[in-house]
C-alpha cells in the first residue's frame, strides 16, 4: 500500500484563528485511547494493594469520606502520591528522551545512554555518602545540577571549530557517562557502608515511598516545562531537519538548541532525583509513540508523554502488587515490561514497511 | 540492683524492690528519641511489626511473636527467617515483608508499634510507618546499620516493655563470653582470625566487626600486620594475595557456608598459613554461620556453643586432633 491519501485530520481553531492546529485524526485517537489506558491503570493502582480495601471503600475515600483513619492512610498517604509520582515520572523521563533524540537527530539518544542520568544519579549519590547531614530537601537541586553539568560538559567537549556534532555529542555522552558511573561506583565502595546502602536503594529506581512532597516537586516542574516544550514544539520540527535548513525556515535555532537541552536535562533530573535512574522509558517511549502514530511534534510529545505515564504506572502496580508482600522497584519491571514491547513494536513496523 | 547490696534488707522486701525495679524503669507511655524525632508509645505493645533485618530473634528473645518480620538471609532456608534456636518460640504466622517495604501490609498487621533499628529506613519511609504506628528508629548519631547487638537488643526490649528481659539475657551473654575466656587462658597467647578468601584473594572481619569481636573478648588476639590495618570505621578488610600475613593467625575461621567449603580447601593461598599445618584451620558451615550472622539474644549463645569446642580442638597446635567443624 503507498501512502498516496494523506491521512484524515483534525483541525481545530479558535474563533479568531489565534489558535489553529491540525492534528491527524489517528494520533489524537491514540492520545485518546492512551489517555483512557492511563486513567484506567490509575484506577487500579488506587484499588489494589496489601491492605483490603473494597472498590466502594476507595471511591468514598477518594469522595473525602472517612471510613476509618487506616483506609484514608492506605488510598491517600500510601496509593495516591506513589500512583501519581509513578504517572509522572514516566511522562518526565520519556519526554527527556524524545527531547534528546530530536535534539541530537540521532534515535539512540536517551537520558541515561549520554549521562544526563548518571550525573544526576552521581550528584545524589554524592550528597547521600558524602553530605548526609544536608538530607533530601536538596535532593532535586543537586540532581538538577549534576545533569546540568554533565550536560554542559558534553556540549563544550563535543563543539568543534565547524559547530557542534550530534554524533560527538553521544559518542562523549557515552563516554563521559561512564566515567561518571565508574566514579559513582568509587563512592559506594569506598563510602561509609550504611550511607551506601542508602545510596544504592535509591538507585535501584523505586517510587516505594513517593510522597505528597514528591508529588508536588513533580507536579511543579513538569508545570514549568511541558508548556516551555509545547511553546518550542515547532521551531522543534525544523530542527530535525537539520540546523542549516532550520535557520532557513525562520526557527530560532541558538535559542531552541539551547531550550531543549534545558528540558531535556531538567525533565530528567527532576525524575531521577525524586525515584532514582529509571532506565529504558526515555528510549522506549518517543519510539513506540513514533510506531503507534506518525504525528508532528506537538502531538508526539504527548503521545511520548502519555506513553511513558502508563508503561512507569504499570510497571509501578506490577512490581507492588504482582508478588505482594514482596515489593520489586518500578526500575526493574519497567525494563522487564518496556524492552519486550518495545522489540515487539519495532518487529512489527519492520514487517509493515518491507511490504 | 542497690537492694542486692544492702545485707540488711530481708530476703521478701529483696525480692519486691527487684521486681519493682523493672516496672518502673518501663512505664507506659514510653518516650523513645531516635534519628527521626520522638516517638511515644502509649501503651505496652501487643501486636509488635518488625521491619528489622534479621530482627525476629531479639523480639522472641524477650517473649514478643511479631506480626511481621523482614526477609534477610534466604540463603539460610529458615521459614520465616527463625533459625532453630528461635522457631519454638514463634507463635504468630508473620507477614514477610521482601524488597521495598510494603507499607499497606504493614499496616494490614494493625501493629501496635513498628521497630525500625536495623532496616535503613530514610525520612519518607519514617514518615509513612508513623502514620501506621509509633516508630522505634536509631538514635541520632548512629547509622542506620550501626547499633551494636546489645544496643539493639536493649532497645527492642525498651520498645516492647521488656527492658529488664533484655539487660538480662545481654550480661548473661556478657557472662558466657567471660567464662569461656577464664576457662581458656592460653587463647590469651593466641592469635585468631575471622575470615576467609574471595577468588584467591584474602579478607578478615576486624575486631571492630561484630562477629570477630567475640574471638577476641575470648581471649585470642588479632595478627600484628591486622592491628595495623584496623581502625573503627573499617570493619572488613579486604586483602591482596601479596597479603597473607594478615590472615596468618594461630587459629582461623574460615567464615564459610557448607557450599564454599570445597572451594576454599582448594584455594592455593591456604598452604601458605600456619595455621593449616597445625590443625588450626576451622570451616564453619551452616548453622554457626546463620547463628554469628544474626548477633541476637538467641543466636550468639548458639554460636559461642558451637564455636568453643571448635576452637578448643583447632588452637592446641596438633593437627592430630580433629575439629568439629563442617568439613565433610
Amino acid at each position: 500500500m503507498h501512502a498516496t491519501n494523506p491521512p484524515r485530520q483534525l483541525v481545530l481553531r479558535t474563533p479568531r484563528q489565534a489558535i489553529a492546529l491540525r492534528l491527524p485524526m489517528r494520533g489524537v485517537a491514540v492520545a485518546g485511547l492512551l489517555a483512557l489506558l492511563l486513567l484506567l491503570v490509575s484506577a487500579i493502582s488506587l484499588a489494589t494493594g496489601s491492605y483490603g480495601v473494597e472498590l466502594g471503600q476507595v471511591w468514598e475515600t477518594l469522595r473525602g469520606v472517612t471510613i476509618s483513619r487506616a483506609v484514608d492512610n492506605v488510598v491517600w498517604e500510601f496509593r495516591f502520591p506513589r500512583t501519581i509520582s509513578a504517572a509522572l515520572v514516566g511522562a518526565m523521563m520519556a519526554l527527556s528522551g524524545a527531547v534528546l533524540q530530536n535534539a541530537t537527530r540521532n534515535s539512540l539518544a536517551d537520558p541515561s545512554l549520554v549521562g544526563i542520568s548518571q550525573g544526576a544519579a552521581l550528584a545524589v549519590v554524592t550528597l547521600t555518602v558524602v553530605y548526609p547531614e544536608l538530607g533530601n530537601d536538596w535532593r532535586p537541586w543537586i540532581a538538577f545540577a549534576g545533569s546540568i553539568l554533565v550536560a554542559i560538559a558534553i556540549r563544550a567537549l563535543s563543539h568543534t571549530r565547524q559547530g557542534g556534532s550530534t554524533i560527538r555529542f553521544i559518542l562523549m555522552g557515552i563516554g563521559l557517562s561512564a566515567f561518571i558511573a565508574s566514579i559513582t561506583s568509587i563512592m559506594l565502595t569506598y563510602g561509609e557502608i550504611d550511607r551506601a546502602m542508602a545510596a544504592l536503594a535509591w538507585l535501584a529506581g523505586s517510587i516505594n515511598a513517593a510522597s505528597w512532597g514528591d508529588v508536588w516537586t513533580l507536579l511543579g516542574w513538569t508545570a514549568v516545562l511541558f508548556p516551555t516544550l509545547l511553546l518550542i514544539s515547532r521551531a522543534m520540527s525544523a530542527m530535525r531537519f537539520g540546523e542549516a535548513a532550520a535557520t532557513g525556515l525562520g526557527a530560532p535555532v541558538a535559542l531552541v538548541r539551547n531550550l531543549q537541552l534545558a528540558v531535556a536535562v531538567g525533565f530528567a533530573a527532576i525524575a531521577t532525583s525524586v525515584v532514582g535512574p529509571l532506565g529504558f522509558v526515555g528510549l522506549i517511549a518517543p519510539h513506540a509513540a513514533k510506531r503507534l502514530a506518525p504525528t508532528g511534534m506537538g502531538l508526539h510529545l504527548v503521545l511520548t508523554a502519555l506513553l511513558g505515564a502508563v508503561l512507569v504506572g504499570l510497571a509501578d502496580l506490577v512490581g507492588r502488587a504482582a508478588f505482594a508482600p514482596i515489593q520489586i522497584p518500578a526500575g526493574i519491571i519497567t525494563s522487564l515490561i518496556g524492552v519486550p514491547v518495545f522489540v515487539l513494536l519495532l518487529v512489527r513496523s519492520r514487517h509493515a514497511s518491507s511490504h | 540492683m542497690t537492694a542486692k547490696a544492702i545485707p540488711v534488707l530481708i530476703a521478701a522486701s529483696a525480692a519486691a524492690l527487684l521486681l519493682a525495679v523493672p516496672a518502673l524503669a518501663q512505664q507506659f507511655p514510653l518516650t523513645i528519641e531516635h534519628k527521626f524525632g520522638t516517638t511515644i508509645i502509649p501503651a505496652k505493645p501487643e501486636r509488635v511489626a518488625s521491619i528489622d533485618y534479621g530482627g525476629i530473634d531479639n523480639l522472641l528473645a524477650v517473649g514478643v511473636s511479631p506480626v511481621t518480620v523482614r526477609q534477610w538471609r534466604p540463603m539460610d532456608g529458615f521459614e520465616n527467617t527463625a533459625g532453630p534456636w528461635a522457631r519454638a518460640l514463634l507463635t504468630t504466622e508473620p507477614v514477610m515483608l521482601d524488597g521495598d517495604l510494603d507499607f499497606e501490609a504493614i499496616a494490614a498487621t494493625d501493629p501496635d508499634v513498628i521497630v525500625a533499628l536495623y532496616s535503613g529506613i530514610d525520612q519518607d519511609a519514617y514518615d509513612k510507618l508513623s502514620l501506621i504506628a509509633p516508630v522505634v528508629a536509631v538514635p541520632e548519631g548512629t547509622g542506620d546499620y550501626g547499633l551494636s547487638w546489645e544496643d539493639r537488643a536493649r532497645l527492642v526490649g525498651r520498645a516492647v516493655g521488656a527492658e529488664a528481659e533484655a539487660e538480662r539475657q545481654i550480661a548473661a551473654i556478657g557472662d558466657q563470653l567471660a567464662d569461656i575466656a577464664a576457662a581458656h587462658p592460653e587463647w590469651a597467647e593466641q592469635s585468631a582470625v575471622l575470615g576467609g578468601f574471595t577468588d584467591g584473594a584474602p579478607w578478615a572481619y576486624s575486631i571492630y566487626d561484630v562477629r570477630a569481636k567475640f574471638l577476641y573478648e575470648m581471649g585470642f588476639s588479632q595478627t600484628p600486620a591486622m592491628d595495623e590495618l584496623a581502625d573503627s570505621s573499617t570493619f572488613w578488610l579486604e586483602l591482596s594475595p601479596e597479603q597473607l600475613e594478615v590472615i596468618d593467625a594461630d587459629v582461623i575461621v574460615y567464615y564459610v557456608t557448607d557450599d564454599l567449603i570445597e572451594e576454599t580447601l582448594a584455594e592455593p593461598g591456604r598452604a601458605f598459613l600456619k595455621a593449616s599445618k597445625t590443625g588450626g584451620e576451622i570451616f564453619l558451615g551452616n548453622l554457626p554461620v546463620a547463628a554469628m550472622a544474626r548477633v541476637s539474644l538467641l543466636s550468639i549463645p548458639v554460636a559461642l556453643d558451637a564455636l568453643v569446642p571448635m576452637l578448643e580442638a583447632a588452637a592446641d597446635a596438633d593437627p592430630a586432633t580433629a575439629v568439629p567443624d563442617a568439613r565433610p
